[in-house]
């Protein structure tokens, strides 16, 4: 395992909401 | 000279982005909140997301941010850019993010 001190990869996304 | 955000432009390894000026931020955590007060949304990042975001500053090219997100995550380079790209090109879609044209 050579990932270190390295965080888990997770895809980079965006949920979005509308301002009411 | 900056290409306006609303469009969807191609974006490759080189291309540079910034944030708009219109978008207040904060990071919380690992991640990320939005509020783009001109299009009234508000916009959740995750971590990975957060990181690319935080590093628009018009300067870095997309490859040099993927490159650093290796750094930071278990993640392969090829993955970083390719997903990089991708996130980037919803960001500009947003109206989030612009891309600074050379010269």
């Amino acid at each position: 395992d050579d990932s270190g001190d390295r965080k888990a990869y997770e895809k980079p996304q965006m949920s979005v909401m509308r301002i009411n | 000279m900056v290409k306006k955000a609303g469009g969807a432009p191609g974006l490759g390894p080189l291309s540079r982005l910034r944030r708009v000026e219109g978008v207040a931020w904060r990071v919380i955590g690992e991640e990320a909140v939005l509020v783009n007060v001109r299009s009234d949304e508000v916009m959740h990042l995750n971590s990975a997301a957060s990181f690319l975001w935080s590093s628009l500053d018009g300067r870095a090219s997309l490859e040099e941010i993927a490159l650093s997100m290796t750094g930071q995550y278990d993640v392969d380079a090829d993955t970083a850019l390719s997903d990089s790209v991708a996130f980037a090109s919803e960001l500009v879609e947003q109206g989030a993010a612009e891309v600074v044209e050379p010269g």
